[in-house]
Formats: C-alpha cells, structure tokens, sequence
C-alpha cells in the first residue's frame, strides 16, 4: 500500500459538527411542552436544514430507537420510527431505488401517514361487498 | 437594472472610476503641497526645526485631558476604521488582489466588535458636534459630508454582514458604492488628512521651531 | 378487476399510486418547496383532481443541459411522477416526430389548448441581424416565441439562458442574446435560473403551477420557495466563515478540513438557489461539498461577473492597473504643477521690488 500511496496522503470526508442536533434539540423541547399543552403538531424538515451527517448522525443517536419500528410499503419504502421519547417520530421517505428522498422528526401521536384515510376505509367496505358478491355468483355458476 | 447588475457595476466600472479619481487625486495633491515649499525665511534662522516638526506630529497624537471623551471616542473610531479596512478577510482579499500581498484577516467577531465600537464612538461625535456649542459654531457643511461619507461604509458594511435593510446583494452593492464616494472624497475634502496629517503637523511644528519657537 | 378504480382518481390508479404513495411525493415535494406539510395534503387532494396539463417546450439558443438535467428526475423516482401530471405536447428533443409532423404537434397544441397551455422555455433569443443566429423550421426564435406565448397561460423560462441571457450573453454578446423576460412583458414569467437548474425544482415549479398556481417570485420573477436563501445562508460550512477559517488553496489542510471556500471564489453569498439544501444527483452532493466553490450559475451576468476563482469582495477588472495608471497620470500632472507653482514663485520673486523709507515717504 506505501507503494501505491507514496506521499501518504490524509484523505478526511471533510463534514464536521456545527452544533446544529443541539439546536434542533432545543426546538424538540419547545414543540414537544406545545403538543402537550394544546395537541398542534409539528414537523421538522431535516432535508431542508443545514446538516452536515455528523450532525444528522449526533442528533439520531441521542435521540435513540423506540419501540415502535413502522415500514410503509408504497413506491419505494419509507422508515417510520418513534425515537427513545414520547412524540418524536423520526420519518425516512425513500425511492424504489433506495435513495432518501425526504427526512422528517414529526411531533404528533401517530404520524399523519400511518392512518387509514376516511375516503379509503369507505371504499374499502364497498371493495369487501363486491368480493362476496363476485363469490355468490361464482358459487351460482358452479 | 437588476441587483446583480448594480453590484457588478460597482465592482467594475464604479471601482474603476473611483480608483482612478482617488489615486490621481491624492498623488497631484502631494505634488502641489510638497512643490509649495516653504515661503522665504526673512529672519534669520534660529533652529534647523526638524526635531520640533517630529514633536508636534507626537505632541497633537496624544490625547488631550480637556477633551478625553472626544479624543478617546476620536481614537476608538480611527483604530477600529484601520482594523476594519485591513483586516476584515473579505477586504483582505481585494488588497491582494491590488497589491499581491496578504497580510491575514482577523475573526469575524472581532472585526464586528470595532465594527459596532466604532459607530458608536462616530455616533458621539456627532452629537457632541451638535451639543458643544464652539463646536457647532466652528462646523460647516464639508465637516458633515466628511462625517457622512465615512459612516456610511461603516453603517452599509455591517448592515450587509447581518443580512440587515436590504437583500445581501443590494446592500453589498450599496456598501461598495459608499466605499467608491468615499475613495472620491479622499482627494477633495478634509479627508485628505488620510494622508497629509503628519506633513501638516511636521510643516507647522518646524516652522515655529526655526523661528524660535519649540514644541 | 379494477379494484383501484373506486380507491383514486383515475390518473394515479392507472399507475398504480396509493394513496399514501402520493402523500409521500407531495411531502417531498413540499419539503423542497418549504411549504408546510398542511399544504402537503392540499397539494395532494388538488393533484389528484386535475386534468393533465398541456405544456409545449420551446428551446432556442442553449445546449440542452437543461433538458438533461429534468430527465434526470424522468427515471423511477416519485419526482418523476410530474411526468404523470403533464402532457409535454412539443419539445424537439425529446419527443419521436420531426420536422414538419414536430411543428403540427406543437400548432394542433397550441389550437386545442389556447390560452390554457403553459409554455416552457429553455435558451436566449438571439436579437442582432434579424435573429438569424438560431432558428426552428425556418422561423427565428424571436417569431416562434411571440407565436407560442400570445396564447400561453403562462412561461416557465428554464435556465440561466432563457432567464438572465446566460452564456450568449456574456460580453460581447455576440449574437445579442436576451432572455424571455425581455421580450414578453404582458403573460406571467416564472424564471428558474441554473445552469442547469436542480430537476427536482423544476418539477417542484410545475407541481405548484399546477396544484396553487404561481408560486411567490422575487424582484427577479424567481420562485421564493427554491431562490428566497442564499447558498451562503444555507451552506454547512457557514460556521467557518463566521470563525474566519478559509481554505487558502483547494488542497491545503484547510481545504481538507471542510473550511469555508470564499477566498477561493465562492460566489455563495450572491447566489440564490436550493443546491445546499435539494443538492444534486439525489441529494448526494452540491459544488462546495465536493470542495470547489459556487461559481453563482443561476444569477444573471455570472460570467462576467469576475473569475470564478476571484472573492466577490475584489473588484472585476484590473484594480492593480487603473491605480499604477493613475499614480503616473497623478505624479505627471502633479509635476506640471509642481513647475508651474515654482515659475509663479519666481516669477513673483523677480517682480519683487524692496519698498524703502523714501517709497513710505521720509525725507533724507
């Protein structure tokens, strides 16, 4: 290997802290007394903050896993994880090809997403009605 | 005209008239004053003068106990115009670019210290102006332009640095442009003492000492 | 069966989108735009509900980087899922016919679709001699723009070219290039400058045109959402400029350390775009993270704007040399009155007559 790196060259992936997990510490505080004192979400959107992946990697590990560990099968995965505290919801959004695409801490009991839409649920009872329906005639052909 | 065309207006063609006018100003000026010479000594001569031209650009640097207040506030505000200019690192670079050397820059938060330390002290004396009444009397509207035009680089710098007013874009624009009135003002105001005050003081502290009186 | 039919709006049941496949783009997409996530869901319901959009791509002087750069997004990605949302009626690029059949698309589009269609434009129109320097089937930019925008609803200038007149531009222009904005003054102008622009905020844009309608624009008719920061407002190394630590050259410790790259050029400050936070390729990366500074590609005059490798604080041109020029022409007139100063003195001293007792008067 010193024959292939002769100047023996320090080659760093240049992203350092900047102190950024601990300010979103701060707001998470902020938000969290908010939920619980009047029920208003929030969202922190960590794609469109200046994080370096340091900072996106301190501030992970300090808030930790909990217990919940949801995965969303739609068009590429998405990672939905309450973290080591009570309303922080961590959120990874990928593509089919695995690449991030947004990255959300969302403050709220259940995240928006999870939840079965009232439209759907409808359609849902409609889409049950129609397989016994489709059932009975095959049953009447027989 | 849109912000970025003013901004590279002010970098290029503004810059560019500015200097000219500024280091064309300045050098004739030291020419005229130094062709002048001094009038012929009619009296005989009593010293050769150069020991008092020496004290009386010491002498009129040091503060004055009467004046502290303005002195100190005069002080503040010239040190901190120096630390300001030549040593905040985006200024830095354009002395580089002029001059090929650089001399290293200091912190932001040090340059923004005598940034605010200055104002504040141009600030006084501005108001001592209006409120010492042999002040008031003895100003006249070139001393108010001189203020104004040396301000204003202060006041437009630090907007710009804090992302104050206006867009970063317009407002860095408006600070060179403060900075360009200021260059062209150097040659035709009182501001020359930039560079003529330890001449004026040297002249007058030799010329009283050859005839006898010492500084 | 379709069971899908009854679950959503036909357009995404054809593909097979879920619901919550769709929150999911809308996140993303509002993500990147800084709306907030109540308006994600909004964006969500309107999205599903609309007919597809007639758009017709028109490129004139420019080098199809910008075309690169939105089918970069056109791959199995949810921002490719605009595509889904649009009907790109005529773009001589991409699309299979040409020539004469190309050119009916575009009239049979702009027929079927007057005053609804919106028109994309990517490229400088070329004004000198008669605009000859770039034309489509025989008509100049110039006509075909005036053509296709008198009954657009509204343009989406694509690029650094069609927005601020871009490399055609650059001094000496030779070609007198200008952009849409100074031609079409009486329809709505959304400018996405970049060269290229990031994909994603193209798609972004028409995903607003299409869901809120014209996004809020900047004195320079840019959407706030993508251009209201700075690249230096947003940047990750922003601290080091705050501590005045500066890479000094691109292979110093400095550099090596991640430090703030203004003095070696960085346009940030002045540069208005989302690449430190959208980023590039997926979001792996933008200029200054792979260690070069922004070389300000998305504001107008960037290539005259000084080197890239110059900080915006130094002036653009030779300061060096207008100031040796004017200390000469300053020491040479100064010598000239230098002269004449000394030819009065003397002149004054020659003329000098000593006055005597007898001139004031006394007697011998």
């Amino acid at each position: 290997m010193a024959v292939m790196n002769p100047l023996n060259l320090e080659i760093e992936i240049a992203e350092p802290k900047t102190g950024m997990a601990k300010a979103v510490l701060n707001e998470l505080i902020e938000q969290l007394q908010i939920f619980a004192d009047t029920g208003k979400q929030h969202i922190i959107d960590l794609t469109s903050l200046p994080m370096t992946s340091s900072d996106k990697h301190e501030l992970e590990s300090l808030l930790g896993t909990g217990e919940i560990n949801i995965t969303l099968s739609t068009i590429g995965e998405s990672q939905i994880n309450e973290t080591a505290f009570s309303g922080i919801w961590w959120i990874k959004h990928y593509t089919p090809d695995r690449k991030l695409i947004s990255e959300l801490i969302e403050i709220t009991d259940v995240p928006a997403i999870i939840k079965s839409h009232p439209d759907d649920i409808k359609h849902a009872a409609n889409e049950i009605k129609n397989i016994i329906n489709n059932d009975e005639q095959e049953i009447r052909y027989e | 005209m849109n912000e970025v065309e003013l901004l590279n207006w002010a970098r290029g063609p503004g810059l560019m008239y500015a200097t000219i006018i500024m280091v064309f100003g300045l050098t004739l000026r030291i020419f005229e004053i130094l062709s002048l010479g001094r009038p012929k000594e009619l009296a005989e001569i009593r010293d050769s003068g150069v020991r008092d031209g020496w004290m009386t650009i010491l002498k009129r640097s040091l503060p004055e106990p009467a004046h502290w207040k303005l002195i100190t506030a005069s002080y503040i505000f010239h040190v901190g115009l120096l630390v300001v200019i030549f040593f905040f690192i985006p200024h830095t670079q354009l002395f580089r670019d002029v001059f090929g050397i650089f001399w290293g820059g200091w912190p932001n938060y040090v340059i923004d210290f005598f940034t605010v330390l200055s104002i504040a002290a141009m600030l006084y004396t501005l108001v001592t102006r209006f409120y010492d009444p042999t002040r008031r009397i003895l100003s006249k509207m070139s001393d108010y332009f001189a203020w104004v035009v040396t301000f204003l680089p202060l006041l437009t710098g630090y907007m710009a640095f804090h992302r104050l007013g206006m867009d970063y874009t317009t407002m860095l624009a408006v600070h060179i442009l403060s900075v360009e009135l200021l260059m062209i003002s150097l040659p035709i105001s009182k501001l020359t003492h930039a560079i003529t005050f330890s001449m004026a003081r040297y002249y007058t502290g030799s010329n009283n000492g050859r005839k006898g009186i010492h500084s | 069966m379709s069971n899908n039919k009854q679950v959503l709006a036909s357009e995404l049941q054809r593909h097979g989108i879920s619901r919550r496949t769709f929150l999911k783009f809308c996140t993303s997409m509002a993500s990147v735009m800084a709306l907030s996530p109540a308006d994600a869901a909004q964006m969500a319901e309107k999205l599903a509900t609309i007919k597809r959009q007639s758009v017709i791509w028109l490129s004139f002087q420019e080098c199809t980087g910008c075309t690169e750069s939105i089918t970069r997004s056109h791959k199995p990605s949810l921002e490719s899922l605009i595509f889904d949302f649009i009907s790109l009626d005529y773009h001589h690029t991409l699309q299979a016919a040409s020539g004469s059949a190309a050119e009916a698309a575009r009239e049979q589009a702009m027929h079927d679709n007057k005053g609804k269609y919106i028109l994309v434009v990517d490229g400088s129109i070329p004004l000198k001699d008669g605009g000859v320097y770039s034309t489509i089937a025989g008509m100049t930019n110039l006509d075909m723009l005036q053509q296709v925008a008198k009954d657009a609803a509204a343009i989406v200038a694509v690029g650094t070219c069609a927005t601020f007149g871009g490399l055609p531009k650059a001094s000496p222009n030779p070609t007198g290039a200008v952009s849409v904005s100074d031609i079409i003054h009486d329809k709505p102008i959304i400018n996405i400058p970049g060269c290229p622009p990031i994909p994603v905020v193209m798609t972004g844009v028409l995903a607003h045109v299409l869901t809120f309608g014209i996004p809020e624009l900047d004195s320079l008719k840019r959407p706030k959402a993508f251009f209201g920061d700075s690249i230096h407002d947003r940047c990750y190394r922003r601290p080091f400029y705050d501590r005045g630590q500066f890479a000094k050259s691109f292979d110093d410790a400095g550099a090596r350390k991640g430090w703030c790259l203004y003095e070696l050029g960085c346009k940030g400050p002045t540069t208005h775009n989302a690449c430190a936070t959208v980023k590039w390729n997926d979001g792996t990366s933008f200029p200054i993270q792979s260690g070069h500074g922004c070389i300000g590609c998305s504001e107008p005059d960037f290539w005259d704007a000084g080197g890239f490798y110059k900080s915006i604080s130094t002036g653009i041109g030779e300061p060096g040399q207008w100031a040796t020029g004017a200390l000469a022409a300053g020491a040479a007139a100064g010598l000239a009155s230098a002269y004449l100063n000394k030819s009065t003195k003397s002149d004054a001293e020659k003329n000098h007559q000593e006055v005597t007792l007898e001139d004031m008067g006394a007697k011998k």
